[in-house]
Parts: structure tokens; sequence; C-alpha cells
């Protein structure tokens, strides 16, 4: 018996959107401890690893380990059937279903049939990162959107008390450089100066999945290793993680 | 907007053209751009770079049709072929397509016969056939009367149907000096046509009178059914599919990409089921003076569609380096229309058919080079055919995608650095690494 208890909906609707912009099927793995979902996109550039602890439900109880195979797109759109203010209670039905109930004063309840999948799991990249930033969500879009006038893919510099974003391209180039001190930095550790470049569309479509969640990101990489952005889905330590391998220069 | 000019006779002497010269002046030169070019040039001096004046082709092309157009009645057997026009949507032009013969006209609108067939024989196929126009709304197929009824009747048939089609008055022969336009034949205002019973294509047949199949549906049955693209896209242009009371009529230019596109993309599903190839693939075709070259990638499903035309070919007149445009779609899709044209479905069409025909599964990346030689502009089925003769050429096996790389793009003309930054999917196949290696 599975069961997952939700206040708002605001966490799913984020959920299903991250996960939609990686695979089309999603295998999410339910224990006592909690709710986790991992995976690679189909070109193994990015990996969303998913932790949602038993605490960060209202309510929760899962008597035995359980996987749970969906079509993404059957769940984003259910999960897209329930307003903000509704509770979202999640269980596992008797027939291969899960059963997904919206509260808001009355009731409405929808079942979803499981799918076999074959997707095997992915491990998770071992990183020893150098420099962690946290920035406000809204500055790294306004950067992002900044690059892709003349770019496809952002480098990104970090000093002690510097962060640099730069593209460039047959067209031109954007330089954007953010302060250890910008309201919009709270917080910049760099234990060595470190230098990656990375693909913008990755980044935004990621971005704008969960852009109802989380107001700042951490963000965490090296010089040639990938980017690790973290995402908070709420409060109580729902967290979304999101690996990008860089990209390296070609000559 | 263009400009119609009677003036090719002032121009071109009847030796060259081959036209008489009270015909060379009976015919309209739709003139756009200017045509101090051609002014100056008169077909003698090939000002425009290419190595055989398009408008005297399709001139001579006209002389070949002879005086059996001078008349507002055609007898003949319709290929079949109808037309839908674009201009004044949703009120349009239709109408059926019939040239001056009897017998198996077929080939003369059956795309899918004609590649490598001389220019010139492709222009007279277009020129032979003579447009009865009508106009029509486009809902009007939604409950159709008797006039769209027969066109549609005429569109189903299996062979070339006899009929007879009567014109307001001569047909207007017209000769488009644009660069831009494929040869079309003459046309007149439709008076009335009449066509013989023709024995129909039960597959067409029964998706036509299926009014509770969706019109994406209709067209994948049908392709299942192996009923030739251009077959599809004809009766699709006269709204036979779909919901009976959501059916349209759509013009034959978009008719064709929207059968492409939907075709396509339900093969992509497909395709993204099967196991990925084994090794880098490189293949190479070259017609009309063009170059084609298909890399295939062992990856999940990506594609990709870049075209460069040369100076002094069609969409890049007036400059000195190669014109290059391209658009390439990810794994799940892409939701804009591409922005390089009807050429990018046609080619995703030919290249998930390969795959398809295979059980495979691949990253493609497609590339075209223009050169002078191609003097017109022939139509999408030019680059749908050519792209299907390009994936059925015995292939080179490379282990790596640089060895791919640097053995496709060694039979290009354009540098390879420029390729590598004009190509999405190369530029990123070159820099991009991936999670899994850490």
């Amino acid at each position: 018996m599975f069961l997952a208890k939700s206040a708002s909906t605001t966490e799913w609707r984020a959920i299903s959107a991250a996960v939609k912009t990686l695979v089309e099927e999603a295998t999410f793995e339910a224990t006592s401890e909690g709710l986790t979902f991992r995976a690679m996109d189909p070109s193994h550039v990015a990996l969303v690893d998913l932790t949602l602890p038993n605490s960060s439900f209202s309510s929760y109880s899962c008597q035995k380990p359980t996987k749970f195979s969906v079509r993404v797109e059957d769940l984003v759109k259910l999960v897209g059937r329930g307003d903000p203010k509704d509770s979202l209670e999640i269980r596992d039905t008797e027939e291969d279903s899960l059963a997904f109930t919206f509260q808001n004063g009355y009731k409405r309840e929808f079942t979803i049939h499981l799918i076999e999948s074959t997707a095997a799991s992915a491990p998770l990249p071992k990183l020893e990162l150098e420099t962690k930033a946290t920035l406000t969500k809204s500055i790294l879009d306004k950067v992002l959107a900044d690059m892709s006038v003349v770019a496809d893919q952002v480098t990104i510099q970090a000093t002690k008390d510097r962060l640099t974003f730069s593209g460039k391209s047959d067209i031109g180039k954007a330089d954007v450089s953010l302060n250890k001190s910008d309201a919009d930095v709270l917080k910049l550790e760099s234990a060595a100066d470190s230098k990656a470049s990375f693909s913008i569309e990755y980044i935004q479509s990621i971005l704008k999945a969960l852009s109802s969640v989380a107001d700042t990101v951490d963000l965490a990489y090296s010089s040639k290793k990938p980017l690790v952005l973290t995402f908070a889905l709420n409060s109580q330590g729902a967290k979304l993680l999101f690996y990008l391998a860089p990209r390296v220069s070609s000559d | 907007m263009s400009k119609r000019i009677a003036w090719l006779s002032n121009v071109m002497t009847p030796s060259v053209t081959g036209l008489e010269e009270d015909e060379a002046k009976s015919i309209e030169v739709v003139e756009s751009p200017p045509a101090w070019m051609c002014l100056a040039c008169r077909g003698a001096k090939l000002l425009c770079g290419k190595p055989r004046c398009p408008v005297i082709v399709k001139a001579q092309a006209l002389a070949r049709q002879g005086p059996s157009m001078a008349t507002n009645e055609i007898l003949g057997s319709s290929p079949p072929g109808v037309f839908v026009g674009r201009l004044g949507y949703p009120k349009v032009s239709i109408g059926p397509m019939v040239p001056p013969q009897f017998g198996d006209t077929t080939v003369l609108d059956t795309p899918e016969e004609w590649l490598g067939k001389p220019i010139d024989q492709i222009v007279d196929y277009r020129y032979s056939l003579v447009r009865g126009n009508s106009r029509a709304s486009v809902e009007d197929a939604q409950d159709p009367g008797r006039f769209l009824s027969s066109l549609q009747e005429l569109a189903m048939a299996a062979r070339p149907v006899d009929t007879e089609l009567r014109l307001t008055k001569a047909p207007r022969r017209i000769l488009t000096l644009s660069e831009d336009t494929q040869p079309y034949g003459p046309s007149g205002p439709l008076d009335r046509f009449k066509i013989d019973n023709p024995s129909v294509d039960g597959r067409v047949q029964t998706a036509y009178y299926d009014r509770d199949l969706d019109a994406a549906g209709a067209i994948g049955e049908l392709y299942r059914k192996g009923v030739l693209v251009t077959r599809i896209q004809r009766a699709f242009s006269l709204g036979m599919f779909g919901f009976g009371a959501r059916r349209k009529i759509v013009p034959t230019r978009w008719s064709i990409t929207a059968v492409d596109s939907s075709i396509s993309l339900d093969l992509v599903e497909k395709v993204k089921r099967y196991p990925t190839i084994d090794e880098y693939r490189v293949y190479s075709f070259g017609v009309y003076d063009n170059q084609y070259v298909a890399m295939l990638l062992p990856e999940p499903w990506r594609f990709e569609w870049v075209e460069a035309w040369f100076p002094n070919t069609t969409w890049n007149q007036f400059t000195t380096a190669p014109y290059m445009i391209g658009d390439h779609e990810e794994y799940f899709g892409r939701t804009t229309y591409a922005r390089v044209g009807g050429c990018y479905y046609s080619t995703r069409l030919a290249v998930t058919e390969a795959l398809e025909r295979e059980g495979k599964q691949a990253a493609a990346v497609v590339l075209r080079e223009t050169y002078p030689g191609f003097i017109m502009p022939l139509g999408v089925w030019n680059v749908r055919e050519s792209i299907r003769a390009l994936m059925k050429q015995p292939f080179e096996r490379h282990e790596t995608f640089g060895g791919a790389m640097d053995s496709a793009l060694s039979k290009m003309r354009i540098s390879k650095a420029k390729w590598k930054r004009e190509s999405a999917l190369i530029s990123r196949e070159l820099t991009q690494t991936k999670i899994s290696a850490y």
C-alpha cells in the first residue's frame, strides 16, 4: 500500500513539467523513506535526480518498496487538472494503477494505468565541485535570455567574488558579470577559479518547468565538469537536482 | 507584386525560343524580381550565371506544346490531376488538370517517377497540363456540391481519366520569369468539365467515405497501404479526409507539406522504438547539380536539414558567398514551423522512411549544396525523391563521428569549418559531453 498526500498541487505540477523535459516514460521509486525519481534525457546530456522525503508530504505511507512507471504526458495532463489550492493524494490501487484525488471542498478522483518500463536506472555522477553559488531564479533567467541572443551555449567563469557569464557566435558576443555583493547573489564560494560551458537550451527548459516553485537556485560546477542546479520544491526537504554535462571546445 | 508584360517577342527571336511571333506575343511574362538582367542578357550572355537560360527552357517547352493549347476545349486523359491555388484563401481557385492528349498520361502528374529525367522533360510535363479554374470556398469540402464532388472523384481515380474540359476562353499561357516559382502550365476560367467513369482507388475511397476518421489517421492509413505520397496529397488538398464537419480544401502547396509532416511524424514515433544503428554512416548522392549528404549517428532520434545555395542559384542571386539555412529538431520533436520550409518535412519523411524500412533508430544530419546548374526550382517533390534516392545509396561505415564527419564534409564544396559552424547538430556533437561519462 502506497499513499502520498500533498497540501497543494504546486510541487507535482512542477515535477511533472520537469520530468517532461527529459523523458516520455518515467519510473518513480517509493520506499518508506519517500519517493524518488532519476533519469537521463535520450542524448544522455542531462540528468534529473528528484527526492521527495516522506516528511515533505502531509501524509505518507509505503509498506514495501515499489516502482511506478507512467507516461509523462498522461501525468502532466492529469496533474494539470488540479488547482494550486487543491490537496492531492496519490495512492496505488489493486489493478496496476495510480489514483489521484484532488480535494478542495468537493473531491475529484482520477486513475491512470501504469505502464511497463524497460528504462535502466541512471547512476549518479560522482563529482567534487569547486564553485558553489546561490542566485535568484529571476537573475539566472535574465542572464540566459541575454546569452541566447547571440549564442546557444553559455560560458560561466567564477572567481572568489565574481561570477561571469558569456556567450559568443558569428553574430557577436554577450557578457554579464555578477559580483558577490549584488542583491541577486545570495552566496558565492569558489575554492578555485572555474570555467565551463553549457547548453543554454537545457538550462532554460528546466528553469521554465520549475518557474512556479523555487525563487532561488543553487548552482555548483568546476572547470570541465558538469553543472549541478539544485531546486528546493518546498520547505520540507523536497528537492530536484539537475545535472548538465559541459560542452568542450572543438579545437 | 509581380508585373505582367508581353515582351517576349520583342526580346528574343523565334530562332531562340522556337515560338512564332504571334504566339510569342500571346505569352505573358511575369516579371519578379525586375527583369533588367534578362533584358540586358536576352538569353545570350547568361548573365545570371546559370549554364542555361531558364526562360528559354520554359519558352521552348511552351513552343513544344504548339497550337493544341490554343483552344478553349481540351480533350484528354487527366493523369489524374487537380490543383488548388492559395491566393485569396479562404476563397481559392480549384480545378482539374487535363493534357490535350489521350492515353496513359500517369507520369505527367506523378513526381515519384520524375527524378533524374531532364529538366526540360519535367517542364514539359508541367506545361502539358491545362488547368481549369473555378472559385471555391475552402469549407465547401464539408458538403461538396456537384462540381467539387466530381473533382474529388477525379482525384480518387487509380488511372488516367478521359476528361472534357471547357474553358470560357483559350488558356492563358504564362511564362514566369521569376526565379522562385516552379513551372506551372496554362490555365483559364473553367466553364464546365466532364469525366468518364473513373476506376477509383478503393483505399482512397474508403478514407473518403469515413467521416469519423481524423485527417492524420486517414493519411497514415493510406501511406501504410502503399498509396503514393503525391496521391495522398492530391486527395487531401480537395478536403477528402478527416471528420466530416471539419473537412477543408487545402491549397496544393500547403497540402504537400502537411502530408509530408503528418506521415513523417508517425514514422518518427515508430523509429524511436527501434534500436539504434551500430556505426556512423555517410550517404551521398548528386542530381540536377545538387549535392546531398546524410550522416546517421548511433544516437537517439534527432534531425537536422541544412541547405546551401551557391551564388547564382534561385535563392541566392545577388551575393558572392553561398547562402546557408537550416533547422533541426530534438528527440521530442518541434512545435514551430521549420524556417527552411517544406523541404525540411520532405527530407524528414524520406529519412524516417529509410530508418523504418530497416527497423533502426539514428540521429540524422542531412546537408544539401545547390549549384548554378540547378536552373529553376522544380518543387518540393525534387527534394523528397532526391533524399529517398540518397538513403538508398550504399553507405560508408565509420567508427567515430569525427571520421564520418570528415568524409561527409569532404564531399561538399563549402569548407568544413563553415559547415561545422552552420550545422547545430554537428557543432553540438563535437562539443557536447555526456553526463554518463562523469
